[in-house]
Formats: structure tokens, C-alpha cells, sequence
């Protein structure tokens, strides 16, 4: 959030609670409750669906890295991505005139700008990985539980990892074929 | 656009130590653009695992830049109440004036120790933070310093063993790796120090198990391999029982204990003491005076080191006098502790404690991982001490991935503190009585019967009346004993809104520092990223302001800067010897302290420090951790051998039990460090409001559901705040996540509930055994 | 039901004041009185919504009920409505003449107009949902023909521009400038373009593979039933209105007939409906809990009105005994809110059960009722709109009114043997 300066209330990548009713909280009778944390970002699906749908190519996909795109300057409002989007919540649509709590920009020089009644998205921090740094939710994590590569560099540590761990990924289902893995 | 941006923007990165009390350091890049701080960024360092950050650290610019921020030195308006707040604006000239001249006229009528120092933990840089230079300050003007009492309890009771002090039990965090079970006891790792929770994780991932007890079910204990739910305060009984049933079983380790435990040294029936080479012979002061053991071989005593084969059990008779080994009455003390009864105490089922019991004696090399969970409680040295004996028994301390972890200080580099302290006209400050005791001696402006006046009071990067416990009789006794209250702070928390007078402080940013790393092997720099905000100064500008105001111009030269006081804490023989300065701590960002290069830092590798350098199984002279005239007698001769006692409120036989049946607890959340951080809006939209967390069969007795607010009281005090049912929690336990401040409350507040008396030995704050009923509202 | 009496209004007062023209009967000052009275009330709505629409737009969006995990409102739901609507016309208008079947003849063109006056509607929900209105050229410069959206816009302005060159091209016939074949060719192409907005449509939420309720190849088909069932009822409303103030014959038989018709495409849309049902429940998986949700869960209100009314409208449909002008009105009336109700089902329900079953954090922007917490936010309906949207709803709808009025006004929409007279005027 700091790094991409992103507006008061707007979240691009949100840790959810797999357990109990409310965040943080787990499900179950003490002892034996379980809990999962489950952080959702955009995916950047190989198949993505909000890029099929949108009807101006604001959201595209990066054939190069995979990164799914959005442009604010180009997306006209119209939600058809947000609606399309089988992860929820991941799409984030300015409804207020972007503010900041702080009478300044933070996080990186380069971080993107918002724009009010548009949509907008992780974008796995495509300016810090344009500099070969990573995305700084990798760079940040306390537990080290996130790593980030190239998947289809089959040497990457990513490949590795999902090739020795089990893994899973959210609604694999929907064909979306995402590009988060969520090792186990 | 991002052209623009990226063309007029230029970015300069600097390094800094985040340095607030969660007993971590984490290093940060800090990324200034046009003179403001934009951005904080994990920073290196030489161990990878070590980097690291969290929500706090890296959203500190948030406070830098808060609009809560204190901008100017203000005074409470003439006329109104303390806490009404109403603030007049005034310059640093007449604050500055106006403190001196109430400091030195209370100091000529009531004497220099009416005036209070409160050092808090706010900040840990050594120059500018709490062991900084104010002290300096206190000194010359001999000002009282209520004697500390957060977090003592633990490594008071782990002292008994290994004479660690106060703060110097733990092995570093790496150590873990080397473990083959880290049993985290009564801490939450995972939430309250993830620089540790991280070499845990690696650990895990290598096959260690990891086995959480806590009566909590806690962040960590969904991330362990197994969770030992029991009732709280009853740590201590575990302990000794299964430390029984493993010497009933023969399980100990016998190698540890004959090569490095006090088994054979032999204890006077007549005295408690042990039998020393002073008993027969003169020995002169500052001469080795080693105690006796049992020569089996010769039938007599000798010397420890010299006999050829020591009895580590029985009593002799040694010149008319009943001797027994420290062992034997070790054994006697442990016999009575059941594993039955500790089923019955604990809660805790015999088979899981057999399992437990299995962990201490059959895994290679066990680390429990303690923080201040127990400690927080009555009885919480004696649930420390017991562990540490339970791990002596099974040869659990002192080498690689054996002992404890948690809090881990490196004891190999000594800073000259006394250069740092110790000005011109030093006459150092009075610790006569605990902070629990403060309200007591303003109130009544007595001590031990003594007339104590207490007039004035300054907190220093410390939120007392948030963080002491018992929070009425700070707003109530102590107060309004107090003519002059000076608070010095970023942000109106609960203290600086209950002052007369606060000043602007620079934040961890503003202003240059080091800091011998808690839980590091490393001493780190901090540089100075950006100007202190509005009228905001550093310490040591302050410092010398009302020094040289109040005449002390030797102890504050106006040519003293923060380079003179670094060099005079940087002029010690350890600094020379690691070859620490501050050009090189300025140019290098840290430096490593490592004694064994690339070897965890480890307690007790050699010999323990410990009088003998052994783990005491008896403590020969046992001391209250601060003497403020408490009758020591009466229990000296209980407190040679560890035993169990219930703590004073959250156990279930206590009077409070009876009328309250729910134990409240001040979760350590990943929001806050303590209060700090209380009003960050970044955190705040995640985290918005306080909670109070209460089991589902406690909520469903009272009606309540999540959602509800409720009120939460003792007869202390009360709160009034939403509630959320949360199943981690047993029924009888309750928890809210610490650090919110008065106002965010809609009554009250959580440290009203907190109770203003300590254990007289380990003399420390008991937040947590607190035992509170519920309403809904 | 604000919209319904604006729409229900608009359509018989316009039809009426045809008729009176085409009876000759009616007084030059009813009609000249009426019409202004109608254009003004339309206009000021339509400004009013204008200015609301301005307010969301200088103000922000999070006046409107929607959020990030309810991103489409009220706005969508009466824009997939309006395009329902707007069929009737077209179709009531185009089959006869495609199929040669003779008995509409006289309102032909009136259908038309509201058609058009529906499609303009339609539209207008589109843009006013847009966050970004003024981008709406980027529609033609950046148009992604893959997306269903932009289907949806070609085939609505194609729609559009049909319906115009039709309502054209039926006067020019009554001229006889255009040939009985070139009309009837034109009322196909007419015909199959009302089926492919309808199919277009149910695609721009039928292809979201992001939404278990909305994703099933059914809902083609299925628009173009629920079109054809309510635009039936709108026209059989219309009639009845016509017949009733007496300005226009009609014989019982053709109303009985299209009470018939009615009754069969309300079987049909229903028979969609429980094969719709039964396959996303049958398996017991995810779709499960969305036939709960309808039949029994938050949007149970807006299930059982649709499936009571359309039955009951079916029933007075098929009893010979019960097909009384009065019943049928109210069967038709019933299925015009039926359809409504499923649309609302439709567009809520697809919000309404969260695809990633997961608490977090809540703001302002995540959810409607987001200080209700999770549980609670989802424990009603997902979404309810505000009062600034129904304000907008209104505007957008009178803007619709006024265009059929100004239509009446401005254009010869009566009946053949009168366009001579209508165009000395």
C-alpha cells in the first residue's frame, strides 16, 4: 500500500481469514481452531477474465511478464472487469476522489497515480520489477512467506517451489489459471 | 504523470534502526524525496533472515507526518483541568524557562528528588532513548528515578539458574536451527517479535517440531506442530512436575548435571549456605571462594574441582554441621509436585504432559522460546525459575540449540554508559521505591515513614499513564500530588494529555543515533533522513536547553552535540576491542558483535554466570530484584529452592476468582508496541477500534454476541468497548489487543483494570493477572 | 416500484392521446394540454436526474450504494430491464408484419416509439454507470471486440438506428415510398436484431465466468423469454388502455390471443427458470447455495413474486374463465414486476454470494454495508441502492418519457390515413 501510495481505504492486496466470522479470528471450538491467512491480490491469471471483457483494453495483459495491466488514463468506469473478476475484491474502484491521509505522496517515486471513478489493481509493483527489484509485498513479508519469479523459468525459485511443495490455487476452477500459488 | 514525477523527483536513500520497545530492530532504508521521508524499506543485513519489517516500522512515516503530530512546545491554559485539553502555544524559550524554573525552585524547597524522571521505552536509541542522554540530565540534577518494572520477572526468575540478570537469558534467534524442538511457552512470536518467529519458521521447515503452551490458542499455536492449551499462571507447576516425574523416572541428564549444574555443592543444614572454602580457611576479598562437595572417594569433603568423585546426592555431617548436596534438596523441594496433581492444577491432561516430558528428555537439544507472558503474573519469575530448572535437569541450556530464546541482548559489547551519564556535577538520581509504589509516596509524600515529597515529574519518551498499571490511581494519587507535570512526545497519547506542559520530540528519523540491537548480534546506525518536523528537537538539544537553564553549563556545554555524547558512550573497552566507532558505524550502517563469527550467540556455551559458572539447582543468596525496604527475611529461606505458587488473582483459588471469573489479558497485536503507534491512520483503517475478545461460553452465559458493546470491570475500574467472540480463547479468558489510548474508548480503559501491587522479590508489573467481569451495554 | 408507475405511466399516455388522434374525436386542447403537461413533467425529471447525475459525478460514486464487492446496481438492473422492454415494441410491431399476420397494424408504429424511447433509456443506464463518461469515445477509438460490452454497444446502436430507420421506414411505406416486401424484409432483420440485444445482453453477465449465478449458457435464451414476456405484457397493457378509454377497436379474439401468447412465453420464461435451478442445485456444489439464496436466502421476496405472479398470469392466461380485460391487465402487470424482480435477483445475486468465502479487513470502499462487519454485510441483501440512484433511475426513465412524448408531439405516428392531415400541421 505504501509502496504504490495508494489512496486512504484502498486496498490492492488484502489479507483474508479463512476461519471464523470476522478477520483474525479463527474457526472452531478451542482447542482445536483452526485458522488460514489467505492473501488475495490480482492474480494475473494466464487466462485472465477481466481482460476479455473490458471493452476499451484499459486492462491487458503483459505477454513479456504476465503481468496483468490496468490503465487509469484509459478505463472508462464501466466495472465490466470488477464484475468479471472471479476474485473478488482484488479490482478496487476508486468511488471517491483518491485521498491520502498524508498531505504527500509516499512509497516509491515511481509508484502509479489514481484517478477517481476508475479501477485499479495490484500491479505487482511493474515499476519496481521494471528496475529488477522485486514487488515489495515480497521484499516486506515479516515470515518470508511469499516468493516471486519467473514461472516459466523452470529454474526460478518459484518453479522450484511449487515443484517440491504442495500447492494450491484459488478457484482453480474458473479456468482462470492464476498465477498465484499458495504452497503448502 | 509518471514522467514528471520520476524527472523532478530525486530520491536519496538513507539507513536508520527502528527502535520502539517490541524487542526487535529491524533496519530500514529510508527513501527521501524533497526532504521528506516517502518511504521505509527493509534494510540488510549480513544474515538474511535477519531483515526484516512489519506493519509498524514501515508505516512510521505515517507518524512522522501525522496530523496528530505535536508541532510546538504547548501548556495546559492557565485555570483549566489537566486533561480537558485545552493548549496555548508557546515558544521554546519560555518552555524552556518556565521548566527551569520550576525544576530548581521545587528542587530548593522540597530537594532535588521531588522531581521524577519516568523513563519509557519509546525509544531504544543509546544516545536519544530511554538509557540516553537524559539520564545525564537526572543526574546532575539528582532527580528520583522510580525503579523500572516491565518485563523483570522472567529473567529474574531464569537468574536463579544461570545468573543471566535481568535481561541476558536468551540465545539468539538463529540458534533455533540447530534445535530439535522449540517449545514456545507463553509467547506469541508470530504476532509480537517475527524477527524470531522467522528463524522458527526456517526451523519448522527442517523438521523441528514446534510446540506451543499457552492458555490461548495464539497465532503462533495454529502454526505449530502441537498446542498444549493450559490454565493460566499454572506454567510453574507443569514444570516442576514433570521435572519430578523425570528424576522419579531417572530421565535427567546426568552428564549435564555432574559437568555443569550445582548438584554436588553442598548446603548447610544450620545457615542455607553452601559449605564454602570461607567457612575454613580466610579468603580475601576478590579471592575465588569455591564451595565444598562430597569425595566419594575419600569419605570427606573437598573443594569443587578437586575431588575425584563427587557425590551429586546425600547428607553428611561435615565437623558437626548437616550438610546436604544442592541436588538432594532439590529432590526433596520437586517430590511433592505430582503429575497428577498437576493434571488437576494445570489442566493440562497426564498423557499430553508425558509427551512434554518426552520433548525435554528424548529431543537432542530443546529451546523454549519465553517472552513476557508469564512474567506478566504474581508468580511469574517462580513459572520461569521452574522451566529454567526443568531444562538444567535435562541438559537443556548452553550449547547449540539448547536453552532459551526470546529476548536476545548481546552481552560482549559494555558501552560506557557512565561517561555517558556520569557529567560534571553528577550526583546521580534515587531509586528508592518501584514505579508501582509512586502513587503510594505521592499520595501520602511519604516513604518507609521518611517525609518524600513529590512535586514535579517528567516522562520521557514513556506513556505512563497508558502503561503503568492501575491507571486511576495514576489520574487520581498521582496527579494531583504533582505541581508540575512535563511530558515530551510526537503524539497526544493518554500521558502527554494529563501534562502541564508538553514538548515536541523528533522521531526516530529526525535526528542521528545507534543502537545496540535487541535481538541482534549487531550495534546499528541510525542517520538522520530528514529535519525534525515543526518545532520538533532531538534530545540532546532539549537536554541541554534546560540544563544549561538550569545552570548546569559543565554537564551541557553548548559545544556538546550528539557527536561529543556518542564518543564518551562509544569510549569503553569492548568498543575498542570490536573496534566500534562512529565513523564506522556511520560509514559501515552496522556492525556485527558476533563472538564466534557466523555461531549463534548462545548462554552459558562455556560456563554459566553464575557465581560457580554453573546452573544453580540451589540459590544460595537470593535477592529481592530491587531492595526499597520490604521485609527480605521473611521469605529468604523459601527462595533458595524453586517452587510453585499460585499467582495472586487469576488463579482459580484467589478471592478475585470468586466474584470475577474472566482472566484479562493485554494482547501483544501486530498494530501496536505497546501505545506506540495508537493513532497511525494507515493501521488504523485495518485495525479501526479497541476489541475486547471474549470466549463463546463466556458471551453466550452473558447474552452478548460479537458486535456488542459491552462493559468490562473489576473493582479497579472499567471499560466500555465493542466486543468480538473469539473461539482461541478457553472460557474464563478474555484478551484485547494493547495500545489503545483513553479517548479512543467510549469509557474508560483497559489499564484501569490492571492492579498497582507486585511480588516483593521479583517487584514487577502483573498486567496480566487481572481477572474482570463482563455486561452487555 | 417507483419506475414501474413512471414507465407504466408513460407508455398509456402517449398511447391514449394516439388514440384520440386517430378517432378524431378527442379535443384539439386535451391533446395539446396533455402532451405539454406530459413533455414538461418528463423534462423536469430528466433534468433533475441530470443534475443528480452531475452531483455523482462532481461529487464521487460512493454516493451510490455500490462498492467493490458490489460493483453494479441499480442502474444495471433496470438497464438489462429497459433493454426487455424495449422488445416489445419491436416485436409486437415487426412479427405481424415478418410473419404476415395481420390485427397490430394500428399501434405499429407507437410500439416502435417506445422502443426506441426504451433503447435510449437503456443506454442512459449504461452511461450514467459509468465512472467515466467523457471516455465514452474511447468506446470506438480503443473498442476491444472481444468484450461483451462492447457487443452490446454495437447491437444496442445498431438497435437503435433499426428501430429508427423502421419507425422511417413505416411511414415512408404508408406513403408508399417503400415496398410491402422491403417492410417485411426490414421486419426480420428487426426481429433477429431484438434477439441478439436480448442474447448480447444476457452475455455481457452470462460469459463472467467470476459469477457462479450469472454464469450459465441458458441465459441467453433466457433474456430473450423474459423480453418477450414482458414486452408482450407492456403491449396487452397498452391495448387494454387503448380499448378502454374507447378510441380504439380491437377485437376480444386478438386480446385473447396475445393473452395466450403471454401465458406461453411466461411458461417458457419460468420453464428456463427451473431448468436453471435444477442444474445449478442438482449437483449440490456452489450453485447449491444460490438456490437457496432465491428460495429461501435474501433474495427469497424477489424469487417468490416472480414465480407466484408469472404463475398466476399464466393461469389467468389458459382459463378461458378468467381472461376478463380487467385479470388480464392485471396478469400482464404481474409479469412486468415478475421480470423486473428476476432482474433484481440476477444482478444482486451475482454479488450476493462471495466467491472467495474469506473475512478481512473492511472499508467504505469494500462493501454496501461495510461497518456492518462480514456476517452482517452479507446477512441481507448485499446491495440496496440510494436515494441519489433512484433519483438518477428517475431521470433516465423520464428522459425515455420525453422522448416518446416528444415523438407524439413532433412526429405522425397515427395510423396511415392520417399522415396527410398530421403533416400540413
Amino acid at each position: 500500500k505504501i509502496e504504490n501510495n495508494l489512496p486512504d481505504v484502498v486496498w490492492w492486496n488484502r489479507i483474508l481469514t479463512d476461519g471464523g466470522a470476522e478477520m483474525d479470528i479463527p474457526a472452531g471450538e478451542f482447542p482445536n481452531t483452526t485458522i488460514e491467512y489467505v492473501p488475495v491480490n490480482c492474480q494475473h491469471c494466464e487466462n485472465p477474465a477481466c481482460t476479455k471483457v473490458c471493452p476499451v483494453g484499459a486492462t491487458y495483459k503483459d505477454e513479456e511478464t504476465g503481468i496483468v495491466h490496468q490503465d487509469a488514463d484509459k478505463c472508462i468506469g464501466c466495472r465490466m472487469c470488477m464484475s468479471a473478476c472471479p476474485y473478488t475484491g482484488v479490482r478496487s474502484f476508486n468511488w471517491d476522489e483518491p485521498t491520502h491521509v498524508l498531505d504527500m505522496n509516499i512509497g516509491g517515486v515511481d509508484a502509479p497515480e489514481h484517478q477517481k471513478h476508475t479501477v485499479e489493481k495490484c500491479t505487482m509493483c511493474s515499476h519496481r520489477v521494471a528496475k529488477g527489484e522485486e514487488p515489495a509485498c515480497v521484499e516486506a513479508c515479516p515470515a518470508r512467506a511469499r516468493f516471486w519469479g519467473d514461472l516459466d523459468d523452470p529454474n526460478s525459485e518459484v518453479s522450484q517451489i511449487i515443484k517440491k511443495r504442495s500447492f494450491k490455487q484459488l478457484l482453480a476452477d474458473e479456468g482462470t489459471k492464476p498465477s498465484v500459488y499458495y504452497v503448502g | 504523470d509518471g514522467e514528471t514525477s520520476a524527472s523532478n523527483a530525486e530520491e536519496t536513500i538513507c539507513y536508520g534502526v527502528c527502535r520502539s520497545n517490541c524487542m526487535q530492530s529491524c533496519r530500514y532504508a529510508a527513501h527521501v524525496v524533497d526532504g521528506k521521508l516517502v518511504k521505509l524499506t527493509p534494510a540488510e543485513y549480513a544474515e538474511d533472515l535477519y531483515r526484516g519489517s512489519c506493519l509498524r516500522g514501515m508505516s512510521y512515516m505515517h507518524r512522522i507526518y501525522s496530523p496528530h503530530r505535536i508541532k510546538y512546545p504547548m501548556r495546559r491554559v492557565e485555570g483549566t483541568e489537566r486533561g480537558a485539553g485545552e493548549w496555548e502555544r508557546i515558544s521554546w524559550d519560555d518552555a524552556i524557562a518556565e521548566i527551569a524554573e520550576k525544576f530548581t525552585s521545587i528542587s530548593q524547597e522540597y530537594g532535588p528528588k521531588s522531581i521524577v524522571f519516568d523513563f519509557g521505552t519509546g525509544n531504544y536509541g543509546e544516545i536519544q532513548g530511554q538509557t540516553g542522554i537524559f539520564n545525564r540530565l537526572g543526574g546532575v540534577i539528582g532527580a528520583s528515578k522510580p525503579a523500572g518494572m516491565n518485563d523483570l520477572a522472567t529473567g529474574y526468575g531464569i537468574d536463579r539458574v544461570i545468573g543471566t540478570g535481568l535481561m541476558y537469558f536468551a540465545n539468539e534467534a538463529k540458534s533455533v536451527l540447530d534445535s530439535s524442538h522449540i517449545v514456545v511457552w507463553g509467547s506469541n512470536p508470530v504476532h509480537s517479535t517475527p524477527q524470531n518467529w522467522r528463524w522458527m519458521q526456517r526451523a519448522k521447515e527442517q523438521g523441528t517440531k514446534i510446540i506451543v503452551v499457552d492458555p490461548v490458542k495464539s497465532a503462533t499455536a495454529h502454526k505449530a506442530d502441537v498446542y498444549i492449551p493450559i490454565k493460566a499462571t499454572t506454567d510453574g507447576y507443569l514444570a516442576l512436575a514433570m521435572a519430578n516425574y523425570i528424576l522419579e523416572n531417572d530421565l535427567q541428564d546426568d552428564e549435564f548435571i555432574a559437568a555443569r549444574s550445582t548438584a554436588p555443592l553442598l548446603v548447610r543444614r544450620d545457615t542455607g549456605m553452601l559449605l564454602h572454602k570461607s567457612d575454613y580457611a580466610e579468603v580475601a576479598e576478590g579471592e575465588e571462594n569455591p564451595a565444598y562437595v562430597w569425595d566419594n572417594a575419600t569419605g570427606a569433603i573437598a573443594l569443587y574441582g578437586e575431588a575425584t568423585d563427587p557425590a551429586l546426592e546425600g547428607t553428611f555431617e561435615v565437623d558437626g554441621v548437616t550438610v546436604d548436596t544442592s541436588y538432594t534438596l532439590l529432590k526433596q523441594q520437586l517430590a511433592d509436585y505430582s503429575i497428577s496433581e498437576a493434571q488437576r492444577i494445570t489442566g493440562v491432561p497426564e498423557e499430553t504432559i508425558l509427551e512434554l516430558v518426552d520433548v525435554f528428555t528424548k529431543g537432542d537439544a530443546v529451546s523454549v522460546n519465553i517472552s513476557f507472558g508469564m512474567d506478566h503474573y504474581m508468580n511469574g519469575y517462580q513459572s520461569c525459575w521452574a522451566i529454567a530448572i526443568l531444562m538444567a535437569l535435562t541438559g537443556n541450556l548452553g550449547r547449540d540449540g539448547a536453552g532459551f530464546t526470546g529476548i536476545f541482548l548481546n552481552t560482549a559489547l559494555a558501552l560506557n554508559m557512565k561517561a555517558l551519564w556520569a557529567a560534571p556535577g553528577f550526583v546521580g538520581m534515587t531509586t528508592a521505591f518501584p514505579m508501582t509504589m509512586l502513587h503510594e509516596v505521592a499520595e501520602t509524600q511519604q516513604f518507609n515513614g521518611e517525609d518524600y515529597p513529590i512535586k514535579a515529574m517528567v516522562s520521557i519518551i514513556s506513556n505512563a499513564v497508558s502503561n503503568w498499571p492501575s491507571q486511576n490511581n495514576f489520574l487520581e494519587k498521582i496527579l494531583p500530588a504533582l505541581d508540575f507535570y512535563l511530558a515530551m512526545d510526537m503524539e497526544m497519547n493518554d500521558t502527554v494529555r494529563y501534562a502541564d506542559m508538553v514538548l515536541p520530540v523528533a522521531s526516530f528519523y529526525e535526528h542521528e543515533d545507534f543502537r545496540k540491537a535487541h535481538n541482534l548480534p549487531y550495534i546499528v546506525h541510525q542517520s538522520k533522513a530528514i529535519d525534525p518536523l515543526y518545532e520538533a528537537k532531538d534530545d540532546v538539544e532539549i537536554c541541554g536547553l534546560i540544563g544549561r537553564a538550569m545552570g548546569f553549563e559543565e554537564a551541557f556545554p553548548e559545544s556538546n552535540t550528539f557527536e561529543t555524547y556518542a564518543n564518551l558512550l562509544l569510549s569503553s573497552e569492548a568498543c575498542e576491542k570490536f573496534n566500534i566507532t562512529l565513523e564506522r558505524l556511520r560509514e559501515e550502517g552496522y556492525i556485527d558483535l558476533s563472538v564466534l563469527p557466523g555461531k549463534p550467540g548462545i548462554v552459558g556455551r562455556t560456563k554459566f554466570t553464575t557465581e560457580s559458572g554453573l546452573a544453580q539447582l540451589y540459590t544460595e543468596k537470593p535477592a529481592p530484584r530491587v531492595n526499597y525496604g520490604q521485609d527480605v527475611k521473611e521469605r529468604f529461606a523459601k527462595e533458595h529452592l524453586v517452587y510453585y505458587q499460585p499467582s495472586a488473582e487469576v488463579c482459580e483459588e484467589s478471592e478475585a476468582a470468586q466474584t470475577f471469573p474472566i482472566v484479562f489479558i493485554q494482547e501483544h497485536s501486530r498494530w501496536r508496541t505497546h501505545s506506540q503507534w495508537f493513532n497511525s491512520p494507515i493501521l488504523k483503517e485495518l485495525d479501526p477500534e479497541p476489541i475486547y475478545k471474549m470466549s463463546p461460553e463466556d458471551a453466550q452465559e452473558r447474552g452478548i454476541e460479537s458486535g456488542d458493546i459491552v462493559e468490562v470491570f473489576n473493582d479497579r475500574g472499567h471499560m466500555v468497548v465493542k466486543c468480538v467472540i473469539d473461539p482461541s480463547l478457553p472460557q474464563g479468558m478474555s484478551r484485547m489487543p494493547k495500545g489503545w489510548q483513553r479517548e479512543q474508548f467510549i469509557e474508560g480503559g483497559y489499564q484501569e483494570l490492571t492492579y498497582p501491587t507486585h511480588d516483593e522479590w521479583a517487584v514487577a508489573f502483573n498486567f496480566y493477572d487481572t481477572r474482570v467481569d463482563v455486561k452487555k451495554r | 416500484m417507483t419506475d414501474m408507475t413512471s414507465a407504466a405511466a408513460a407508455a398509456p399516455i402517449n398511447v391514449s392521446q394516439n388514440t384520440e388522434q386517430q378517432g378524431k374525436k378527442a379535443s384539439a386542447s386535451w391533446k395539446s394540454t396533455g402532451l405539454t403537461v406530459g413533455i414538461i413533467v418528463c423534462g423536469i425529471l430528466t433534468i433533475a436526474g441530470i443534475a443528480l447525475w452531475a452531483m455523482q459525478l462532481s461529487g464521487s460514486m460512493i454516493q451510490t450504494g455500490m462498492r467493490n464487492l458490489d460493483s453494479w446496481g441499480l442502474y444495471i438492473t433496470f438497464f438489462m430491464f429497459f433493454v426487455g422492454l424495449s422488445a416489445g415494441g419491436l416485436i409486437i410491431s415487426s412479427v405481424p408484419k415478418a410473419f404476415g399476420i395481420k390485427g397490430f397494424g394500428g399501434i405499429s408504429k407507437v410500439a416502435i416509439m417506445s422502443s426506441i424511447a426504451c433503447t435510449i433509456a437503456a443506454i442512459g443506464f449504461v452511461v450514467v454507470d459509468l465512472g467515466q463518461p467523457t471516455r465514452i469515445w474511447e468506446l470506438f477509438v480503443f473498442s476491444n471486440i472481444g468484450s461483451p460490452l462492447m457487443w452490446d454497444i454495437i447491437v444496442l446502436g445498431t438497435y437503435l438506428i433499426l428501430s429508427c430507420f423502421y419507425l422511417w421506414a413505416q411511414m415512408a411505406h404508408e406513403r408508399g415510398r417503400v415496398s410491402d416486401k422491403a417492410l417485411r424484409v426490414l421486419s426480420v432483420i428487426a426481429l433477429l436484431c431484438a434477439v441478439m440485444v436480448h442474447s448480447v445482453t444476457a452475455w455481457i453477465f452470462g460469459l463472467q465466468q467470476g459469477r457462479e449465478m450469472w454464469h450459465t449458457a441458458l441465459l441467453g435464451p433466457w433474456f430473450v423469454s423474459s423480453a418477450l414476456v414482458c414486452g408482450t405484457a407492456l403491449v396487452i397493457c397498452v391495448v387494454e388502455a387503448l380499448r378502454k378509454v374507447g378510441y380504439l377497436s380491437l377485437d376480444q379474439a386478438y386480446i385473447v390471443k396475445l393473452a395466450k401468447l403471454l401465458g406461453a412465453f411466461v411458461c417458457v420464461d419460468l420453464y428456463f427458470f427451473a431448468c436453471d435451478l435444477l442444474t445449478e442445485g442438482f449437483p449440490g456444489a456452489h450453485g447449491a447455495d444460490v438456490v437457496s439464496m432465491l428460495v429461501s436466502g435474501q433474495l427469497a421476496p424477489f424469487f417468490w413474486i416472480e414465480v407466484v405472479g408469472c404463475a398466476v398470469c399464466a393461469v389467468i392466461c389458459f382459463t378461458p374463465k378468467l381472461r376478463t380485460n380487467p385479470l388480464i391487465v392485471i396478469a400482464s402487470l404481474l409479469a412486468i414486476v415478475g421480470i423486473l424482480c428476476k432482474r433484481i435477483q440476477l444482478l444482486v445475486g451475482g454479488f450476493q454470494l462471495p466467491n472467495l468465502d474469506y473475512v478481512g479487513a473492511l472499508s467504505p470502499q469494500t462493501i454496501t454495508n461495510w461497518e456492518a462487519g462480514w456476517t452482517d454485510a452479507y446477512a441481507g441483501m448485499v446491495y440496496w441502492p440510494t436515494p441519489l440512484e433512484f433519483g438518477v433511475m428517475l431521470g433516465v426513465v423520464a428522459l425515455a418519457g420525453l422522448v416518446f412524448l416528444l415523438g407524439i408531439k413532433f412526429l405522425a405516428l397515427q395510423p396511415g390515413d392520417k399522415i396527410q392531415a398530421e403533416s400540413e400541421k
